[in-house]
């Protein structure tokens, strides 16, 4: 368990009267972000995407998953952290049972500010009730967003009521949270859709229930024709009108989770467009619901529930998952300073290599330090916890890392080939025509073990893309487990 | 016996079988299709009954190739247990077959058929597979025989202490997780097998001595007399310094048996007040285990919930809202079954400490403060409705905390609940409540007569409403403040606004004129979260009248919604109206036809597409030039031949 310590001066609140709605979040004491302002529009698609957080996290958990991680019943694992950046403010909750992630994102320029703006990431108290509250919040009316470690009381003459406890938060559960936005940076593929599709996607699952296997969404891109989607076990296909993708080969990608996508439903009328992020076959899948004033919406899906997630989601062994943290450190102070940087942009100030620079921004997110950014590719400082969680207690290793790890120690490693091998791959244009892209991926091959015959394939950025191995593990699994042992005392050797 | 299924032992019909296997093995097949065809005769000759005859055969011809569908048939719920009463011819080929598994080392393969191979059952059954199982392990000469002879014997049975304690005495790390795997029935103190207590005691000491917690507190918790387990929590209780460790050290001691032991409620009423928070999730955990023994309410009894005498800082308050939330709102089954009974304690509860504590003002507040904090943050406050009189003393305490967390347990009901909270609202007038009050009684619709709809709630808001009828503004701005507190969830679902409840024939049908002349008032409706108030919005905006198709092309932005939401279909059809008052340019008529056209290829079958394709026509009637080439009407002409 991770020890939280929730300190605020008063609830959250929200006053409303005839002209003025005032909506107060409380911040945590412990970690004093501040930010008062008026906002000037779009108040109505805020509340919507507000209140969806709202019901991202309190919908859905089960009593059952609770008792297995010792939790109390009837308990919010941890309140949603909200962080201030000079351009944008966005709140990030995950859901009690691990199987959705929701962030809303504001343009600061929605805002009139008032007075001091603190920069930074706090956890604010946002109850169940506060959620249902904002329906209150009216574009016709001033409305002012007020966070801050201060408190909010509805009415001075009461006195304060402090809040403070310390709350236990399960190890599983932040690990899902943060290997989930961890697969927000995975390489993959996005697709342009109009929001009645999905909203199709939505409405057909509710009105017809599966009675068997499988129950996953099966994306289908075919050269040449738009992007669809085929939901099963019925196979009833629904095409995304103008949803086009580069594939020059029919590609498929299943995904699990779907029923969570009701989540955003509501939103879906108002939208302008929505963003889909396939990451790969049973690999958590991202929805970016775009609303009026550049106001997002994103949903992640997990595929899983309860310890399911964790146990499966290995994929985290695609990129280097230890390495220098003096780099770490100072990769750290760097984004905490500019809020936003791409790989290229940390690669200049650290001077390394992108690869390197994109594996400790990967080491960040793994950390809690840093938030991926699917649409501007870029990562984000948002510092999850008040202190930095301890790595080697957190993220025990996995034994297919121990393995190569006696590999690598017993001398059983070898690379026989390490070379640059062009790929040529044919993309269709959102105008149809064809062009040809050229991918310069790492090859590696070698020997690792008991096997002979182990090659893995790195992008630009290092993350393991392709991989092949004779072993039982390689061959049950292929990559949806992430790499096997050989493959991964392979790809740490070429580290070295 | 129908002729076609073959007896038991009937010889021609297994030459014939295995004449078939022997034909099935000679053609071309590849593995799958082999084992398709193989299975489709299986249910032709009653498969289960021929298994002495097909799997062996099989087997010899190629293990390696058949061993995996053997298996899966053998783990299937196709394989039905092997008749009791054994044919002579079946019963020795099967056990041929398993002696030779075992020379073959096929450990899978012999713990899948031996269990088919045994006829008896109960505890002769038990005695046969441990007498098969302790011979072998005798003989094992190291850990990794004895693994192995575990894994082969590693069937559905329960151990017994004897073959236990043999078990672990010769080698613990081999056995333990075996024996895990095994106890059953027998090892529960009390079980009417339960009779090798002294052999038990002895292989739990052995686990101690060994160190092996996981096996020691499985039977701990299997065998502990009650009276032990109290001492023993007792001394976990005084002992543990560590709250965080509580819940763990106490759950793994509790007894595996159901509780319903006298005293019990006094005895965790007992351990709660002594470490409060720390052992709470374990005892809530196991409250229901006391239900139906009276101990239950004796348990809420002594934890102080009944009369918190010494609650006087924050950490007592959250015990008793916790204690309060554990008896009231907790148990699914509880909440819906006793949910009147339940409701009135909790109501009784509030009112206890607000009149317990009327001379200290700030401990009461703070009582009730914990309560909500711990309510919103459980999501339980809509569990629970507020009395009236609660609600009154609750108001007179402070104002904030009604028209905060609690105002979502404000409640108004046909026998007059809410009646002397609407009193006192209306005499303070106290707006926020005034107008929460009303969207709930708004939404009452009278059945049968006029008398269940109770005037004392009616007609004092009717008043003071109308009273409001000659300052517009301020009437529109009071009303859409109750329209947006209507959920749809309290909705019923023939509820017609208007209809015979005067209150909403005020806000949704004699208002019309009044929102039509304050846009902000319609904006307001739009964005309610309630259909039918969004209903109410649409209904205005598709009036054939100037004012609203202008404020129809002013909200089109929100209007567009209508097609797309989910809604009532009369709702969507007002909708429709509107938008049809929005389209009046080249502009508004494209993007309204653009959004159209996609619902209509919407999966959605509950979506009123005939009502979409008269908007879609009439659109295209209203603005020819966005007709499609498919769309542009056909005339044909009469040509004389």
């Amino acid at each position: 368990m991770i020890p939280v310590e929730r300190q605020y001066a008063s609830p959250s609140s929200i006053r409303v009267d005839e002209a003025e709605t005032t909506l107060g979040l409380t911040a945590n004491q412990r970690r004093p972000v501040r930010f008062r302002a008026l906002v000037e529009d779009h108040v109505f698609h805020l509340r919507e995407a507000l209140q969806t957080l709202g019901e991202l996290v309190w919908s859905g958990e089960t009593r059952d998953w609770r008792e297995e991680l010792d939790l109390e019943p009837d308990r919010i694992v941890l309140d949603p952290v909200i962080t201030v950046h000079p351009d944008r403010v966005f709140f990030e909750a995950f859901s009690q049972d691990q199987s959705a992630y929701g962030m809303v994102v504001a343009p600061r320029d929605l805002f009139d500010e008032e007075g001091e703006v603190r920069c930074g990431t706090t956890n604010v108290d946002f109850t169940a009730w506060l959620a249902e509250a904002l329906g209150d919040m009216r574009s016709t009316r001033q409305t002012y967003f007020h966070v801050g470690p201060e408190g909010f009381e509805v009415e001075t003459n009461e006195g304060t009521h402090h809040v403070e406890e310390k709350v236990n938060v399960p190890e599983d559960w932040v690990r899902g949270f943060l290997q989930l936005q961890g697969a927000m940076s995975m390489p993959g593929t996005a697709i342009e859709v109009d929001p009645v599709d999905l909203l199709g996607v939505i409405r057909f699952l509710d009105q017809n229930k599966a009675h068997t296997s499988p129950r996953s969404l099966r994306y289908e891109f075919e050269p040449g024709e738009d992007a669809r989607v085929a939901l099963e076990p019925w196979d009833k296909r629904i095409s995304f009108q103008d949803a086009h993708h580069h594939y020059g080969e029919p590609k498929e990608t299943r995904v699990w989770g779907r029923q969570r996508l009701q989540l955003v439903e509501r939103l879906l009328p108002y939208a302008e467009s929505v963003e889909i992020y396939l990451k790969g076959r049973a690999l958590p899948s991202f929805y970016a619901v775009h609303l009026p004033g550049d106001i997002t919406f994103l949903l992640g899906l997990s595929g899983w529930t309860g310890n399911g997630w964790t146990e499966t989601a290995s994929f985290d062994l695609l990129t280097a998952r230890r390495g220098d943290d003096g780099l770490v450190s100072l990769a750290r102070s760097h984004l905490a300073d500019r809020f936003e940087m791409t790989v290229d942009e940390m690669a200049e100030a650290l001077e390394r290599d992108t690869r390197q620079a994109a594996s400790v921004l990967s080491r960040l997110c793994r950390l809690g330090l840093a938030v991926y950014d699917v649409r501007a590719r870029a990562y984000r400082h948002r510092e999850l916890f008040e202190e930095p969680i301890d790595e080697d207690a957190f993220y025990p290793k996995d034994p297919r890392e121990e393995q190569a790890e006696s590999m690598l120690d017993d001398d059983e490693v070898t690379i026989e080939r390490d070379e640059i091998r062009d790929t040529t791959k044919t993309k269709q244009t959102p105008e149809g025509d064809t062009r040809e892209v050229v991918y310069e991926d790492r090859v590696i091959q070698g020997r690792a073990g008991s096997q002979s015959e182990v090659e893995v394939v790195l992008n630009d950025e290092g993350r393991i893309i392709y991989g092949e191995c004779q072993c039982s593990f390689f061959q049950e699994n292929i990559l949806n487990k992430g790499p096997c042992a050989h493959m991964l005392a392979l790809f740490e050797h070429s580290l070295s | 016996m129908s002729d076609d299924i073959p007896s038991l032992g009937n010889p021609d019909r297994a030459q014939a079988l295995r004449r078939e296997l022997d034909e099935l093995l000679t053609r071309d097949l590849d593995d799958d299709e082999l084992v398709d065809q193989l299975r489709q005769r299986l249910d032709q000759w009653g498969g289960e009954s021929r298994l002495h005859v097909w799997a062996p055969d099989l087997y010899r011809r190629d293990r390696d190739r058949f061993r995996a569908s053997i298996l899966e048939y053998l783990e299937s719920d196709d394989a039905s247990p092997v008749p009791l009463v054994p044919d002579s011819t079946q019963k020795e080929r099967l056990e041929q077959w398993l002696r030779e598994l075992e020379s073959d080392g096929e450990l899978e393969l012999f713990r899948a058929l031996y269990p088919r191979t045994l006829h008896e059952r109960g505890k002769k059954r038990t005695e046969c597979i441990e007498s098969d199982l302790l011979e072998r392990y005798r003989e094992a000469d190291d850990r990794r025989e004895r693994e192995q002879v575990l894994q082969m014997f590693d069937v559905s049975f329960g151990i017994t202490a004897e073959t236990a304690l043999e078990l672990y005495t010769t080698d613990p790390d081999a056995s333990r997780d075996f024996i895990l795997r095994h106890l059953g029935r027998n090892s529960v103190r009390g079980a009417h097998d339960y009779d090798d207590a002294p052999q038990w005691e002895e292989l739990r000491e052995k686990a101690q001595s060994h160190e092996d917690e996981e096996l020691y507190f499985e039977l701990y918790r299997r065998q502990v007399p009650f009276r032990q387990w109290k001492i023993d929590v007792q001394r976990v209780v005084r002992k543990t310094f560590n709250p965080e460790e509580m819940p763990r050290k106490l759950e793994r001691r509790h007894p595996i048996r159901p509780l319903g032991e006298e005293g019990l409620g006094s005895f965790f009423a007992g351990i709660v007040r002594k470490q409060r928070e720390a052992v709470l999730p374990y005892v809530s955990r196991h409250l229901d285990e006391l239900k139906g023994t009276g101990e239950y309410e004796k348990f809420f009894e002594e934890a102080n919930i009944r009369s918190p005498n010494t609650a006087r800082d924050q950490e007592s308050w959250k015990l008793w809202a916790e204690l309060l939330l554990i008896r009231y709102a907790n148990d699914e089954y509880d909440r819906r079954r006793r949910w009147r009974s339940n409701n009135r304690s909790y109501n009784n509860e509030i009112q206890r400490v607000v009149d317990r504590d009327a001379d200290s003002r700030e401990a009461t507040l703070e009582a009730l403060q914990v309560l909500a904090d711990k309510l919103t943050q459980s999501g339980s406050l809509r569990d629970f409705e507020l009395l009236d009189e609660t609600a009154i003393a609750i108001y007179e305490l402070s104002p904030s905390l009604l028209h905060g967390p609690f105002r979502a347990q404000l409640s108004v009901n046909a026998s007059g609940n809410g009646a002397s909270m609407l009193e006192r609202a209306l005499d303070a007038d106290d707006r926020e409540l005034i107008d929460e009050l009303a969207s709930q009684i708004m939404l009452f619709q009278p059945e049968e007569s006029e008398s269940d709809l109770p005037d004392e709630l009616v007609d004092p808001l009717i008043s003071r409403y109308t009273s409001l009828l000659d300052e517009p503004q301020t009437f529109t701005q009071r009303a859409t403040r109750v329209l947006g507190r209507i959920d749809d969830r309290d909705i019923q679902e023939e509820w017609h606004p208007g209809d015979s409840n005067p209150l909403a024939g005020l806000f949704f049908e004699r208002a019309e004129e009044l929102y039509i002349d304050d846009p902000a008032s319609i904006r307001d409706l739009l964005e309610a979260e309630s259909s039918h108030v969004r209903g109410l919005a649409y209904r205005i905006l598709g009036r054939d009248e100037p004012e609203a198709r202008r404020l129809a092309d002013q909200h089109l932005n929100l209007l567009r919604a209508c097609l797309l939401a989910r809604l009532p279909e009369h709702v969507r059809r007002w909708g429709f109206d509107a938008l049809l008052n929005a389209a009046h340019d080249e502009d508004n008529a494209a993007a309204i036809l653009q959004q159209a056209r996609r619902a209509l290829q919407m999966p959605d079958e509950h979506y009123p597409k005939d009502d979409l394709s008269m908007l879609v026509g009439r659109l295209l009637q209203r603005w020819p030039s966005l007709r499609r080439k498919a769309e542009q009407p056909t005339v044909y002409e009469w040509m004389p031949t």
